[in-house]
């Protein structure tokens, strides 16, 4: 209160000196802005006021409606038994369905692939917790054709409580120890596979059908 | 609708051309619908003095077979039917051939019985059974021309769902499965008679279509 105090102090001082109105006026402003001055200097050394909660709208994107969450970082060893991340529980029916079919149809490409990072994918999924998604990497492993993956088939089978996916693994497992009908009664030597080539290309040459030439 | 109308008629979004990894199953290119497939089978053959051997394939070996000699397949190319039921040869992006076209592949189902169910917004169920067909000439139509052939039938299961059309699109889902083929075959380097065969073919594919 030391600023009303010198307020009414210069008031008094005019009125009792009777001085003009201009010098009053300038002599007010004065007085003002040295309030103002210590006010500034008293609240500089005061503590800040609390910060007041706003809310703000968040501005993220919106996730996809039918983005697929099953992701599938393949593991660097290509005998994985840990169950492949899904998070397919918070999605719509359709959404789920959607997640789904896309992980069917990476595995389907895993499954025409060579490599061993694919065989990685395709057996992770076989602990997938959807069972669709199992059933498309049994049929996908079966595809792929890796004999590496027989005891892998055997050990999950052992564990699988449902007898129907129990007998799936033991067929895909059973399926793979077989040979190729494109390896059955091959001929073994270089000399004999050069001549049953030859003999082919002999016989394809005759072909009434010849094939078409592709696309690309 | 029928699976033979669908496979002929779809008609896909532009933009589902470009297929991404997201994408869900079932491939669009130029504008037609290709339900990638899957194969597999077994050929029994008499190994030695009394005993029976079983050999296998599946449509990844057919493949790598049919690029072997006759064509030059990308990494990843896969069976699919696609327009006029044929079996095409396929990648995410194009279709490498017409197998059918060129005389390796016969895929045809025919319904014995189905059934629709539709709503009010245009979506749908539909479902169909019947005897499939589903031959393989790695020559010629004739067995004795081949080094490998089968001819598999036995019954099969198409499912096909629709959404509620939405802008002139709508989602379309399909199923096919056929668990116990059967019929013989034929294997130049194992016998100079036909073999039984088994096999088992399935397949799914979705993607949006114009209404």
């Amino acid at each position: 209160m030391a600023e009303a105090f010198w307020i009414g102090f210069l008031l008094r001082q005019m009125i009792r000196e009777n001085m003009r109105p201009k010098i009053v006026i300038i002599i007010l402003l004065a007085g003002l802005a040295g309030v103002t001055v210590i006010l500034l200097i008293k609240h500089q050394g005061s503590p800040p006021p609390a910060a007041v909660p706003i809310a703000i709208a968040e501005t993220k994107p919106a996730a996809p409606q039918t983005a697929p969450t099953v992701t599938n970082v393949p593991p660097p060893a290509p005998a994985p038994v840990a169950a492949a991340p899904v998070a397919t529980n918070a999605l719509t029916p359709e959404q789920r369905q959607a997640a789904i079919d896309a992980e069917t149809d990476r595995l389907q490409q895993w499954s025409m692939n060579d490599d061993s990072e694919s065989l990685s994918n395709i057996l992770a999924d076989l602990t997938n917790s959807e069972k669709e998604i199992r059933g498309a990497a049994i049929e996908a492993v079966q595809q792929f054709g890796s004999t590496n993956a027989i005891p892998i088939l055997k050990n999950l089978a052992a564990n699988d409580q449902d007898p129907e996916e129990k007998a799936a693994l033991l067929e895909a497992a059973n399926f793979l120890s077989l040979p190729s009908i494109f390896d059955v009664g091959k001929p073994t030597t270089p000399a004999e596979r050069e001549a049953r080539r030859q003999a082919q290309m002999q016989k394809r040459a005759l072909n009434q059908n010849p094939p078409v030439v592709p696309n690309q | 609708m029928k699976l033979n109308k669908i496979l002929m008629c779809a008609v896909a979004a532009g933009a589902m051309a470009f297929v991404s990894d997201q994408a869900q199953a079932g491939v669009v290119i130029s504008g037609n619908l290709y339900v990638p497939i899957s194969i597999k089978g077994t050929f029994s053959y008499v190994a030695s003095a009394g005993k029976i051997k079983q050999g296998s394939f599946t449509s990844k070996q057919i493949l790598s077979y049919l690029g072997e000699y006759y064509y030059t397949f990308p990494a990843g190319t896969m069976l699919a039917v696609g327009p006029s039921q044929d079996v095409y040869a396929i990648t995410k992006t194009a279709v490498v051939a017409d197998l059918t076209v060129g005389g390796f592949f016969y895929f045809s189902p025919s319904d014995t019985i189905d059934t629709e169910m539709d709503q009010i917004s245009g979506a749908y169920k539909y479902n169909e059974a019947g005897l499939v067909t589903l031959d393989f000439f790695s020559d010629d139509g004739s067995f004795a021309y081949n080094e490998y052939a089968f001819e598999l039938s036995g019954f099969y299961t198409y499912t096909e769902t629709g959404s509620a059309p939405k802008n002139g699109c709508y989602n379309q889902s399909s199923n096919f499965s056929a668990k116990n083929l059967s019929g013989l075959g034929y294997n130049y380097d194992v016998s100079g008679v036909e073999l039984p065969v088994t096999g088992s073919g399935s397949g799914s594919g979705s993607g949006k279509l114009v209404w």
